[in-house]
């Protein structure tokens, strides 16, 4: 009996030598795209300029692989809901989603929906030479790790950096601010509402952590203690909140506690914010006549460092694989097509940044840019760190939570005892939902 | 239409009349053959997510694929019940909303239907111009109004400020919030209402009023004796249906303040969306649907108590 287990281990692995050599000389003879020929898969999408650029070339991937794509798309909170539907009841009919793993990859994997990307991208048969995984920024990439698993791939890399108003600094005789004091000190002083604000940035429930956590890092706070109880009430995070609401509540616009990315931009683009501290995708926005009032008179610089020095926050959609799909070598075959260098340039090349270090070193766009804009673009992006959200299961419930707090903090109420509340309420949280260690 | 089809085929008794050859029972009850499909079909789409979501009320559940779902009884409801501020808030919120705004998108849409019930130049651009806020996206509209309520370039804070009042915040201000949303909400449905009391009105006797008139009724007398309590089923209706919709609303709140600032606008049914597709609390969101589904049954049962009340 135990030889004939023997033989069989042993045509296993004579069997899987000789397809993984057979493999390997396919790649060496150029990698076989047609490998899935003829399937069909199924990708549920957020709604994004990047689905759209995908769906614009998507015949091209068809021609190149004989799959076909149904991309089904849908604005943030549909999508979200949908998503969620379907992974809940372990639909098979998803094969591609997009996802923001440093929302919601750690609720992800604790329910079990990504697929481990790690087998097939070290798979020479599964993975062509050309996407060449070596060529994502390195902070990017590993972002998408949990416990040493690929979870997904990213389809951009986004950092806060900060837009001022290059005019209205050189009239006042003012330098680009370095420290988060300077910042509320240039604020102060270029605060001339209605016309111009001082700082503007998120402030709503939903948005208002994110932009936050930079003043929480750049204090020395951190959303979970070293042992995982809440951090939001440390002394160091109460600092950070209070400088937050202080300069938005003194600087800011009237509307700041019903504001979000939409609000932030649009009062930088019109001219009326003499600082924001957001995404770094908005300088080709800023830079178009036909949207920006500010043309020419913006320029970029570092996000500024407080007591505890500084912290670059990352953000990135990414595209993963679902765990429940019978496709998942065709799926692969399209993260690698929607992921790779000839899809992300002319995105890159309108300044939506991408996560890939020879399009942030190509010199066609290093012409194109503010000199200012892309060194500190470049120096974030290479550092950047996915602390935007709570890294716990429930991160989304514990955001809502801290959002609330800090929103209630911006409408005028205590924010000691908001941030008290919400650390009960986050522990509450974690309690339930944390694996136990 | 079908049960009157098979009385008169069940009518004739003698044997050899043509049935469908299937047993004398299947003849007799035939008609509910016929139906059964259709009843089937709304039993599977209308019954199945109801019992679903109840039987998923009682279970502890994240949508993991790996950790099935966890009895907990009727834990979900204690702790609803038991003090979830975020329900209290959300009860609270939904009672202010949909209470006001019922009101007075009823007092209005009966005092528009009963300008419109009458003959005058532009009636029907008038009408037209009225229903059109009913036929928007609610999705659109949210954020056309969304723009109207920005406290630095919207449309009322320039009115507010030729009215010289103190500047608003409109949407971004927690006392603000729901009186702006109310507006919102009574200038999109005010308009139905009032056309379903329009049908109505359209619909009473004129002698009645004739007789009224020769009687010496003031027309406010017989607007109040006459046209009320005779219009009145149909406000209920149209109430009812307002109601149930209000108390739902979703779409427009969620586009303009996703429930903000902080939770002064959350909802029942936006609290729901959050713990369900947000949070990926199945069960507990289960169990708040599950009140949602009584508050709606309760508050019809109300207005339709006044649907047969006297006046």
């Amino acid at each position: 009996m135990r030889e004939k287990w023997g033989m069989v281990v042993l045509s296993v692995v004579l069997v899987g030598v000789a397809v993984f050599a057979f493999a390997g000389t396919g790649e060496a003879q150029g990698f076989n795209w047609k490998q899935a020929q003829g399937t069909e898969i199924r990708f549920l999408a957020l709604r994004a300029w990047f689905t759209d650029h995908w769906k614009a070339n998507l015949p091209e991937f068809e021609k190149l692989t004989g799959i076909k794509v149904v991309i089904e798309d849908y604005p943030e909170d549909p999508f979200r809901q949908k998503l969620a539907v379907e992974m809940s009841a372990k639909s098979k009919a998803v094969d591609v989603f997009s996802t923001g793993t440093m929302r919601e990859g750690r609720q992800f994997i604790n329910s079990g929906w990504y697929a481990d990307l790690t087998p097939l991208a070290n798979d020479p048969a599964a993975t062509s030479a050309q996407w060449d995984k070596n060529d994502f920024i390195e902070a990017v990439w590993k972002a998408h790790q949990f416990s040493g698993k690929q979870v997904a791939v990213p389809v951009q890399a986004n950092v806060q950096i900060l837009f001022y108003r290059k005019d209205l600094f050189d009239a006042a005789g003012l330098k680009p601010p370095k420290t988060l004091e300077e910042l509320e000190a240039a604020a102060k002083k270029l605060h001339n509402p209605p016309s111009v604000y001082g700082f503007v940035a998120r402030g709503r429930k939903t948005q208002a952590p994110y932009t936050w956590s930079h003043w929480l890092y750049a204090n020395g706070g951190s959303w979970l203690t070293p042992d995982g109880k809440p951090g939001i009430n440390s002394p160091a995070a109460i600092a950070a909140a209070q400088q937050y609401v202080r300069l938005l509540r003194t600087y800011g616009e009237p509307g700041v506690t019903d504001s979000g990315p939409i609000e932030v931009q649009s009062h930088f683009l019109q001219g009326r914010a003499a600082m924001i501290l957001d995404a770094v995708s908005w300088g080709g926005i800023f830079s178009d006549p036909q949207k920006s009032k500010v043309v020419g008179k913006w320029e970029g610089a570092l996000a500024p460092s407080g007591p505890a020095g500084v912290t670059y926050e990352l953000w990135s959609w990414s595209l993963a694989v679902s765990p429940f799909s019978e496709k998942k070598k065709a799926a692969w075959l399209f993260l690698q097509w929607a992921t790779s260098k000839e899809i992300q340039k002319p995105l890159h090349m309108r300044s939506f940044p991408m996560p890939r270090k020879s399009l942030w070193m190509d010199p066609e766009w290093k012409s194109k840019v503010l000199p200012q804009y892309y060194d500190a673009a470049m120096t974030q992006v290479q550092n950047a760190r996915p602390i935007g959200h709570p890294p716990c299961v429930a991160s989304p419930e514990v955001t809502d939570i801290v959002g609330i707090a800090l929103n209630n903090a911006l409408a005028g109420k205590d924010l000691k005892a908001e941030m008290d509340a919400a650390a009960k309420k986050m522990g509450d949280v974690l309690e339930k939902t944390e694996p136990k260690r | 239409m079908a049960s009157r089809t098979a009385k008169t085929r069940e009518r004739p008794k003698e044997p050899g009349l043509p049935g469908i050859g299937l047993g004398p029972w299947v003849d007799r009850h035939i008609s509910w053959f016929f139906v059964l499909p259709a009843v089937l079909f709304l039993g599977a789409v209308l019954a199945f997510p109801v019992i679903y979501t109840g039987g998923l009320s009682l279970f502890r559940w994240s949508g993991a694929a790996a950790t099935p779902p966890a009895w907990v009884g009727l834990g979900n409801y204690a702790d609803v019940f038991a003090g979830d501020p975020g329900f209290r808030n959300a009860i609270w919120v939904t009672a202010y909303f949909t209470g006001v705004s019922l009101l007075i998108e009823v007092c209005l849409g009966v005092g528009l239907a009963q300008l419109l019930n009458r003959e005058f130049l532009g009636k029907g651009i008038a009408r037209t111009l009225l229903i059109l806020p009913v036929a928007g996206t609610p999705v659109a509209l949210a954020l056309i109004w969304r723009h109207m309520y920005n406290p630095s370039n919207g449309i009322f804070t320039w009115f507010a400020e030729i009215l010289r009042l103190p500047p608003q915040r409109w949407l971004a201000d927690a006392a603000t919030v729901i009186p702006s949303l109310i507006l919102f909400d009574v200038w999109q449905w005010t308009p139905l209402i009032m056309l379903i009391t329009l049908a109505g009105l359209v619909s009473l006797p004129a002698d009645i009023y004739e007789a009224a008139q020769i009687d010496g009724a003031s027309p406010w007398q017989s607007f109040w004796r006459i046209t009320l309590p005779l219009v009145r089923p149909t406000v209920v209706a149209a109430a009812m249906l307002r109601f149930m919709d209000s108390v739902k609303t979703f779409d427009q709140i969620y586009v303009s303040t996703q429930g903000g600032p902080g939770i002064a606008s959350q909802t029942l049914n936006l609290y729901v969306f959050d713990q369900a597709f947000q949070y990926l609390h199945f069960g507990y969101a289960s169990s708040l649907l599950v009140v949602l589904f009584f508050v709606i049954l309760a508050g019809n049962v109300v207005l339709a108590s006044m649907r047969r009340g006297q006046a």
